[in-house]
């Protein structure tokens, strides 16, 4: 065998006149090699070749007297490889490079060129800059195209896929950046992506979270492709992997996008052995929660109900356990969590806040997996089979309480003496072909189902169903995706004699989305689409639950909507440093009947005493109609390499709202739909961001300015019924509302200790004003929400001691959300009563929070048949009371204030986790 | 060295791990509250009822006052839409009384109008009569409570015809007739006190100390929606319960039970201010509190704030006497309402130290009898509630009051 080593360059000048001696082949059905062993026996050349680079495809040829040059000319046209008569005995054979024996026109010109001429002339050899080949790691050089190619174009297009190194599944999210250019890229959910270098050596840097990163040096010559392999981060389990959006902050033009990769909320401590995203949420800039035994959480100072929770494309309506102290949503079975505060993507609308983005993971393909984990009160059990290797699989998770004996040891009288379950399951299918189109079904249900007091049963369930296809046609991406979620809760009073009864609300929706994703000329990536929502809420029916109890039925009329938008969006490269996301969405909502509606005088506030006719809307009859228009526009600016700003605005409507008589949101709260009187709820926001990225990733730092303008936020009159009302708008303001504020975070990726420190400073205010004196909160002037909270500090510390020991902690302070406080009393009929300030204009104690959390591994032994792991960890260390809410009680003519904890001491807990 | 350290410190965190402790807790906690300043509460309801309707005026007071301030010497008149003008005058202090009698009627809307002393104005929005009320019946009837405890509950019933159901407030208001079980006809005087000489006698009481009549108004807000009912209507509907040992049953017992109809908005009112004033509840649930608007408002600043409601409701009442012997003829009557143990304080001493002295002095007891000569005494002594039932009662008659039946 004639080993070829490594050709070098510069290889020049001597030119080597060959013989004009002419030769006549016959082959039928060869190899190449064949032929070629055949050539260097009936010729006095030795060609040097690697038997491995052809492949057996039989050639037929058939030449007559023609030159050695000729004869190969005619064998390696349109072929990867060159030749080169390296003197009158030996020919070489090259693949992809080709041998110059002299220097091209243009070689030693310092001239720059152009570098918009698509069609350029010019043909540069490749040279290898040694610096840039010592630079890299020892991998081996990939060569894309072959020398002497599409000769004629400047800018060659490669695109590339990246994939997991043992299981071949595609890699999402992955930054591809070229070294010493400000050329990068990112891979998309097939793990594709796409450059645009002019030929070359470089050298690519390739980075995604829970991945190795690793360096590729590249030799370019043509378009081409290339497949890349990143192992995955062996440490993933004990360290803290916080690069998923590691450059993409700097190199994205979204603004205010959050990536948590679920590896990231395994190191955050746990709260009762459960891992939690939400959680982790809570601890980036501009995201709060109201406290433990709160179910939502605040983004940017906006209502609960302002944030859509989406799990594979499907709505989860309450993605919590127990009054939101577990998320619902099996930590398993999760495979990431995006946020988007700003730039929510075009196929997504209707909230105000944010979407909250949760993909399962995609089951493996080739082997069986299976992950246990065991905690104090939760048990977890998720397992991942291939159905049909490498085509499909099945992923599904099952997650319950081990029975109500625990919550009997909760201190709080009124959750002593009751019982508490839950559980939840999700299935997820998933099917791809070889040209990454896919198919993914989920199948999610929840339920919890708890006592209050000991004559009530309270439950709520969330049911799920989506399927998505995603089918890509050359260039173009076609996705389909629909979805069923329904809501329901339930109050089962048995109470005294005569007043018992049962009382229902339930949501239902299904949503379809279809859209189309070309590459534009290279520089434009456009997605066309449309999305339809169809409601249908049962706001409320009451039943007595025997015979003998005296309540009558109440049966509230049936709310229908359709809500949906057309869309366009464009994620545009002005040129390699500018890139503009813009989306346009026309926004489209229709009321329809059966409904019933009232007509109210004008000259009173809207309430059951004000109607002065009833009306009624017929099936499939319009009752109202909105059509809206929403603009998100964001840009990057790449200032250097490593650093970049960012510039958004965006609008958005929301056309649900829940009626909430508690401060934070409560799984009772109803759903209601948009109608005449109930307008849309709108907001405007823009916002400024900076992003810098030291250059080994190690640090990173993240700073966004925002504000937000609101109106007709929907909150409630003092002393509004929130159950069974059969007209919300008698019940309900609607006023105008403002956010503003600073993020920031400093993250350290790497090394021993890493973690991340967010501090936001930010206001949320709301207006509630009317003609109506008694609909007046606050004299009409704005005053701080609910949720405004403005120093937000959340620090996140990780240490590795040693491969199988680790410490995670979590520090969170939070300045104390607003409350109304009594001032004075007031005596009415013989009766003292309290009075109090104007709306929040008080806050609570500051919340100040340190939990610690422990991780031991298995060991680390090769082909080990399981890997286990155990969560040490403690919540709140400090034992702290924090103040989840405030309450005043009258007693002996004098107020007391109390407040209420949920955790007022450290909680220790400690988990199993076993996955193989 | 590294992994025998971690090792240690894995088993301290596992003896925590096994004491899973979970609990939340409720704790008090200091307010501090700026002043904020006083402002105008207003009670008016005007019935359907004819007679002298009545509104009073008060002021918000700080929480460690033991009295609500009234507003005195202010104008208050109510206006209807046809124009008629009925005028209050303030009997008592912050009390005012409308010089005629009237009732509200359908279809008409009144306006209350109130001008302070310190010449600023408030008005009422425009109400209207809510709507009429007819109790059909109320009785006692012997009955369990939740406790098991055997006693007498008062229901109500009532029956209207509004089809599509009514809002209604309860309340009631006891009177108890008490009998001072210690009483004496006398009182022990200090007639003289000195170093070496003790002047004390029994002599007659001047006033009625032994039959009095007790009252106990309702404090909850009751509050029944008869829309969630299959009709508008009241079945035996539970008002109060009188244990069958409780003292206010021990002789007889009246109840008055008023039942107001109110309108949407005045209903809504009554419920924030029950949300509001009602302690809460548990942990997750918590009413928003807040200023409860009020349909009066200033007419010289907007801004001000005005506490307090103006409602023009229907009403009807009942009243009903029960004795106790009707129910339970044998058997022992329920206990006083406090326990009375008697006493024999002794008049000797120095002075300044002598214990019936002191007693009769700093009011601690009254007289119950003379003792005996030759026993120590002179008086046996008894508590002043046990003694003298002005102490817990009135002892003027009410008018309504009938003793037999």
């Amino acid at each position: 065998m004639k080993k070829i080593v490594y050709i070098g360059f510069l290889l020049l000048s001597f030119a080597v006149h060959a013989q004009k001696k002419t030769y006549s082949f016959h082959f039928e059905n060869q190899s190449l090699v064949s032929i070629l062993n055949s050539i260097d026996k009936q010729t006095n050349y030795q060609i040097r070749y690697a038997e491995s680079w052809f492949e057996d495809s039989p050639v037929s040829v058939d030449i007559n007297n023609k030159t050695i040059q000729e004869v190969l000319d005619h064998l390696f046209t349109d072929t990867e490889f060159n030749y080169y008569l390296l003197d009158a005995s030996t020919i070489i054979i090259t693949r992809y490079k080709k041998i110059y024996d002299e220097i091209a026109e243009g070689f030693f010109q310092d001239t720059e060129i152009e570098q918009d001429e698509e069609t350029t002339p010019i043909i540069s050899p490749s040279l290898v800059d040694k610096s840039s080949l010592q630079q890299t790691s020892s991998q081996k050089n990939i060569i894309i195209g072959k020398q002497g190619g599409s000769a004629s174009k400047f800018w060659l297009d490669i695109s590339g896929s990246i994939l997991q190194n043992d299981t071949q599944a595609p890699i999402r999210e992955a930054v591809i950046a070229v070294k010493n250019t400000s050329t990068y890229s990112q891979s998309d959910d097939q793990g594709a992506f796409q450059l645009r270098l002019s030929r070359g050596d470089y050298v690519l840097s390739i980075s995604a979270a829970a991945y190795q990163s690793m360096e590729q040096p590249i030799t370019v010559y043509s378009d081409g492709s290339i497949q890349l392999q990143l192992n995955e981060a062996v440490e993933a389990l004990d360290e803290v992997v916080l690069s998923g959006n590691r450059i993409n902050q700097v190199n994205s033009s979204e603004t205010g996008a959050e990536n948590i990769d679920v590896e990231e909320s395994k190191t955050i401590p746990l709260v009762l052995g459960e891992r939690d995203v939400l959680k982790v949420a809570a601890a980036l800039p501009g995201i709060s929660s109201a406290g433990e035994g709160a179910t939502g959480l605040n983004v940017r100072g906006g209502k609960p109900d302002q944030n859509l929770n989406l799990l594979d494309g499907g709505v989860v309506y309450n993605p919590t356990h127990f009054f939101g102290i577990f998320q619902a949503l099996n930590p398993i079975a999760i495979g990431q969590l995006n946020i988007y505060k700003g730039s929510i993507p075009a196929s997504y609308g209707g909230r105000l806040s944010s979407v909250f983005d949760i993909q399962t993971k995609n089951a493996d393909l080739e082997e069986v997996h299976g992950e246990l984990s065991l905690g104090p009160i939760t048990f977890n059990g998720t397992v991942q089979t291939p159905i049909n290797k490498g085509t499909s699989s099945m992923l599904t998770g099952i997650r319950g309480v081990y029975s109500d004996w625990i919550l009997k040891k909760l201190k709080d009288e009124n959750l002593k003496n009751n019982k508490a379950n839950f559980f939840d399951v999700v299935n997820k299918f998933h099917f791809e072909t070889e040209n990454d189109s896919e198919l993914n079904i989920t199948t999610y249900y929840s339920k919890d189902q708890f006592n209050a007091t000991v004559d009530s049963l309270f439950s709520y369930a969330n049911l799920m169903l989506s399927a998505g296809i995603r089918k890509n046609l050359k260039k173009n991406i076609f996705r389909l995706n629909g979805s069923f979620s329904d809501y329901r809760h339930q109050i089962d009073y048995t109470g005294n004699a005569q007043n018992g009864f049962i009382q229902n609300y339930g949501l239902s929706q299904v949503n379809l989305m279809a859209s189309l994703s070309k590459y534009f000329r290279e520089k434009h990536r456009i997605e066309l689409g449309n999305t339809n929502t169809l409601y249908k809420i049962q706001p409320g029916t009451l039943n007595p639950r025997t015979e003998l109890d005296l309540i009558g039925q109440i049966n509230l009329n049936s709310e229908q909507a359709l809500e949906g938008a057309l869309f366009l969006s464009d994620v545009w490269d002005l040129n390699q440093k500018l890139q503009l996301n813009a989306v346009v969405r026309i926004p489209y909502y229709l009321s329809f009947g059966p409904y019933q509606i009232n007509e109210y005088d004008a000259n009173f506030p809207k309430s059951k005493s004000s109607i002065i006719n009833t009306s009624f809307v017929e099936k499939g009859q319009i009752e109202s109609s909105f059509v809206g228009s929403e603009v998100r526009l964001s840009t990057r600016y790449l200032l250097t390499e490593r650093s970049s700003i960012k510039i958004g605005i965006n609008n958005a409507y929301q056309f649900l709202h829940t009626l909430s008589n508690n401060t934070a949101a409560s799984p009772f709260d109803s759903w209601r739909l948009s109608n005449r009187y109930v307008k849309p709820q709108e907001a405007q926001q823009a916002s400024l961001g900076y992003s810098f990225r030291q250059q080994d990733n190690n640090f990173d730092l993240t700073f966004d300015l925002y504000y937000k303008k609101y109106q007709h936020l929907t909150d409630l009159k003092t002393g509004a019924n929130t159950q069974l009302v059969p007209s919300i708008e008698t019940q309900i303001l609607q006023g105008n509302g403002k956010a503003y504020g600073a993020e920031m975070m400093i993250r350290k990726n790497q090394g021993d200790l890493n973690g991340w420190i967010a501090y936001t400073y930010s206001r949320s205010m709301i207006q509630l004003d009317s003609k109506f004196p008694y609909e007046r909160i606050n004299q009409g002037q704005y005053f701080p929400s609910n949720f405004d909270k403005p120093h937000d500090l959340s620090v996140v510390a990780n240490y590795k001691l040693t491969r199988r020991f680790s410490f995670s902690s979590n520090f969170t302070y939070q300045s104390g959300r607003p409350i109304t406080f009594p001032t004075g009393k007031y005596d009415l009929d013989g009766v003292t009563y309290v009075t109090y300030s104007s709306r929040n204009k008080y806050r609570i104690p500051n919340y100040i929070r340190l939990d610690l959390g422990f991780n031991v591994e298995g060991t680390h032994k090769l082909n080990k048949v399981a890997h286990s792991f155990w969560s040490v960890s403690i919540y709140n260390l400090l034992g702290r009371n924090n103040p989840y809410s405030m309450f005043f009680v009258n007693e002996d003519n004098r107020i007391r204030a109390y407040q209420v904890s949920i955790f007022a001491r450290s909680i220790p807990s400690i988990s199993y986790n076993l996955k193989f | 060295m590294k992994k025998a350290q971690t090792y240690r410190w894995m088993k301290a965190f596992w003896s925590l791990g096994m004491l899973l402790t979970l609990f939340s807790c409720v704790e008090e906690v200091n307010i501090d509250i700026e002043n904020e300043i006083s402002s105008l509460v207003v009670h008016a309801i005007l019935t359907d009822e004819y007679k002298h309707q009545e509104i009073s005026l008060s002021r918000t007071y700080a929480f460690n006052l033991r009295e609500a301030p009234v507003e005195a010497a202010a104008t208050v008149k109510v206006i209807t839409d046809d124009g008629s003008e009925f005028e209050f005058e303030e009997l008592e202090l912050g009390t005012y009384t409308s010089i005629h009698a009237f009732k509200a009627t359908e279809g008409t809307s009144y306006t209350l109008h109130i001008t302070t002393r310190d010449g600023k104005t408030y008005r009422s929005e425009a109400k209207q009569l809510a709507g009429s009320v007819h109790i059909d019946e109320f009785n006692a009837k012997e009955d369990l409570n939740e406790d098991q405890e055997e006693g007498l509950s008062f229901k109500l019933s009532a029956s209207n015809s509004n089809s599509t159901g009514n809002y209604y407030r309860i309340d009631f208001e006891e009177t108890y007739k008490i009998i001072a079980p210690y009483w004496s006809a006398f009182d022990a005087i200090i007639f003289a006190e000195g170093f070496h000489t003790v002047d004390v006698r029994a002599i007659l009481r001047e006033t009625e100390e032994r039959v009095c009549y007790g009252t106990y108004k309702s404090t909850n807000i009751n509050l029944v929606d008869t829309h969630n009912y299959q009709s508008d209507q009241l079945i035996e509907y539970p008002i109060q319960f009188l244990r069958k040992l409780d003292p206010k049953g021990m002789h007889r017992y009246s109840i008055e039970v008023k039942q107001y109809a109110l309108d949407n908005e005045t209903y809504a009112y009554y419920q924030a201010l029950k949300e509001i004033s009602d302690a809460s509840s548990t942990v997750f649930t918590q009413s928003q509190p807040g200023l409860i608007n009020s349909n009066i408002y200033s007419e010289s600043n907007t801004d001000e704030i005005v506490l307090g409601y103006f409602e023009v409701s229907g009403v009807d009442t009942k009243r009903i006497f029960v004795d106790y012997r009707d129910f339970y003829p044998e058997g022992n009557r329920p206990p006083y309402f406090y326990a009375c143990p008697t006493s024999i304080p002794s008049i000797s001493g120095r002075q300044g130290e002598r214990p019936l002295l002191e007693a009769i002095k700093s009011d601690a007891l009254i007289y119950f009898s003379s003792t005996l000569p030759g026993e120590p005494g002179p008086f046996v002594m008894v508590l002043p509630y046990c003694g003298d039932c002005t102490r817990i009662g009135s002892n003027i008659k009410p008018e309504f009051w009938i003793d037999e039946d």
